[in-house]
Parts: C-alpha cells; structure tokens; sequence
C-alpha cells in the first residue's frame, strides 16, 4: 500500500479548504463582509443568485466534475487498498539474439540478502525491489550486531554486495537505499 | 503519521466518491423533475433561504470547520520525524543511512565500553545527540575524570561513521545515585 504523497498532498488540501471555509463563515457571522451581510440569509449573495440564474448548464457542469471526482476518488480507493509498490519481473539488459533474461525481484533480493548475512558483523538483512520493472531501486536493510565496525560493513556493503546487485541488473546506476541498523541484541 | 494517513485518506475518498455520486443522482433526478431520490435537499434549500449569517448554529458549524481544518493541517504539516541518518557513499547512486535508533545504540556501545561506566542512556534526534553515562563510582572528581573518555570514545564512534550531517554531541557523566 503506497500512495503517500498523494494522501499528504489531499489531505492537507482538504484541511486548508475546510479551514478557509470556517474562516469565511465565522468572518461573515461575525461582521466581517460588514454589519449589513452579516444580517443577511445564506442564499442573499452574488454566488447564489448567479446560480439560481443559469441553474440548468452549471448543474450539468457540477455533474460532470462530481463524475471525474468520483472517478479520481475511485482510483485512490483502488491505490490505498490493493496497490504495491513492489516492481515486478525485471528484464536483464542483454543481446536479443541470445534470448531475453527475466528477473524476479525476490531471486535478486534473497541473493542479495544471503550474501550479505555472511559478512562479519551482520546480523540479519532484508531487501525488496520497489518501482517500475525498467525502473527499478532496491530497498536494503542490514542489522548489524552491536559490537560491528559499521564503517567498514558500510565500505564492504558498498564495495561488494551493492556492486554485485547492480552488475546482476546490469544497471550501473541502480538506486539502492541502504538502512543500516544496530541490533537491540546485546553482543554475546 | 503514514499509519494515520492512510485511513484519513480512504475516509475523504469513499467522502468525495459518495458525495459526487449522490449530487450527479439529484441533478439528474431533478433534470427529469423527480422528487430527491437519496437526500432531501429541498429542506436544506429553504434553511439556507431562512437563515441568517450571524446565527448562532452558522458560528458553531464554522467553529468546527476551523478546528478539523487546523487539526488536519497540523498532522499534515508537521516535520517528520528524524528516522534516518544519511552516510557519506561512494557512489551517487546509493542513499545509505544509519538508522535513529542504530545510532542511538553504537553510541550507547562506545560509551558502555569505558572502564567505570555503568550504564548509557543515548537520545538521538535531528540535530543533536545526547550521551548520558552513569560512573560506577561516587564523586564529582570521578565523574569528571571519565567525563573525558567517554567524550573520546562517543566522538571517536560519531566520527568514523561519515555521516552526512553528524548531530551536536553533548555528553553527560554522573555518578551513581546513593
């Protein structure tokens, strides 16, 4: 389930709107717009009567936005409840003539995982592969046993296990997000 | 605040798809000149037509509004909390980072390591952190005598982690309580 900037993004414009919507009608309520408005119905207004007036396209209008809404809305109910952000099978750049090489993530990351789990100081790693399939990024989390030199599992992580994974893929440029974590384990 | 997110979010989604479903209902049953057919809106027509701006449920509902849309900002805006600590890498392509609570704990072993301490407590947060060990023996003169290894040992640690931005470093020693 991802879709975390788009729930950011919309619900802090639903804040900012709902806020400015309470400060106009607390403006308006109060005196604010004048002494004279505030004495006024809710409907006495230039925005009302201007729908009043020209009620029969405007409201085919509000239809058509509320039906792009629903669709927009319906889309984000899809995202936030069955959604991943995992990428899928991912094809090997290569020659054609030779065949076409397809990857699944969780070969690369088990790999991956396994041989960083034998390094000295490791205690556990986990990875996933996130993104598009031809645009993939490696997501890495290697606890480390509290006693580890981090800097130097850092270098060899760097050195041999990421080099390794972006040679695999044959991306050079392969984003990887390494965490480097410190176990809650007292060293034994 | 992700947690939270997601089910505010799927809260104003089934809101937006249910309110929009049920006006594009009422313009088309009132294109057709049908009674409402999901929400009477005829009586909320004439309440606004009835009601005045500075009536008192106009201040309460406004009241509300400006209190959710506050709560709702707030949430949204607040800065994140710090979970990683970026490292220095070789290779642009790579975003490595030491974790809060990764750092939080080699500091703690760096610190514990001195002769004479006996506990660490180690607090982490975005732009500082703070070491504060416990000396097995009692006394101003102890606890100043170690005050100077741990400093070593702690900054020792912090540096040769190549952060990208290493927090301030601020380290206590006090003696045991009695």
């Amino acid at each position: 389930m991802h879709a975390d900037r788009t729930n950011r993004v919309a619900l802090t414009l639903f804040g900012l709107l709902i806020l400015l919507a309470g400060a106009a009608g607390m403006t308006a309520s109060t005196g604010g717009f004048g002494t004279a408005f505030s004495t006024r119905v809710l409907l006495a207004n230039r925005a009302s009567s201007y729908i009043g007036q020209q009620g029969t396209w405007l409201w085919a209008a509000a239809a058509f936005a509320c039906l792009l809404i629903t669709l927009a809305a319906l889309r984000w109910i899809v995202t936030l409840l069955v959604s991943t952000d995992r990428a899928g099978d991912i094809t090997v750049p290569g020659s054609k003539e030779q065949g076409t090489t397809i990857l699944q993530p969780v070969a690369l990351t088990d790999a991956l995982t396994r041989e960083i789990e034998t390094y000295h100081g490791v205690d556990t790693a986990k990875g996933r592969i996130i993104g598009d399939a031809s645009a993939p990024e490696i997501v890495l989390t290697v606890t480390a046993a509290q006693t580890a030199d981090l800097p130097a599992l850092h270098r060899r992580l760097e050195t041999e296990a990421l080099a390794h994974a972006r040679q695999a893929l044959g991306k050079t440029d392969l984003p990887i997000q390494l965490d480097l974590d410190v176990s809650r384990r007292p060293a034994s | 605040m992700r947690l939270l997110n997601r089910p505010l979010a799927l809260i104003l989604a089934v809101a937006l798809a249910g309110a929009s479903v049920i006006l594009i209902i009422e313009v088309i049953a009132a294109a057709v000149h049908a009674s409402p057919v999901v929400v009477h809106w005829p009586a909320w027509y004439h309440w606004a037509g009835k009601t005045h701006w500075n009536a008192l449920v106009i201040r309460v509902w406004s009241a509300i509004l400006i209190v959710v849309g506050v709560l709702i900002l707030a949430i949204e805006l607040k800065p994140r909390r710090v979970t990683r600590l970026r490292l220095r890498t070789a290779d642009d392509a790579t975003d490595a980072a030491l974790t809060r609570g990764g750092l939080a704990r080699t500091l703690r072993t760096a610190a514990t390591g001195i002769d004479g301490i006996t506990g660490v407590a180690v607090t982490v947060r975005r732009r500082r952190a703070r070491v504060a060990a416990r000396s097995a023996a009692r006394g101003r003169t102890a606890t100043d005598a170690l005050k100077q290894p741990v400093s070593q040992a702690v900054r020792g640690r912090l540096d040769a982690l190549d952060l990208y931005r290493p927090p301030r470093l601020k380290v206590r020693v006090t003696s045991r309580s009695r």
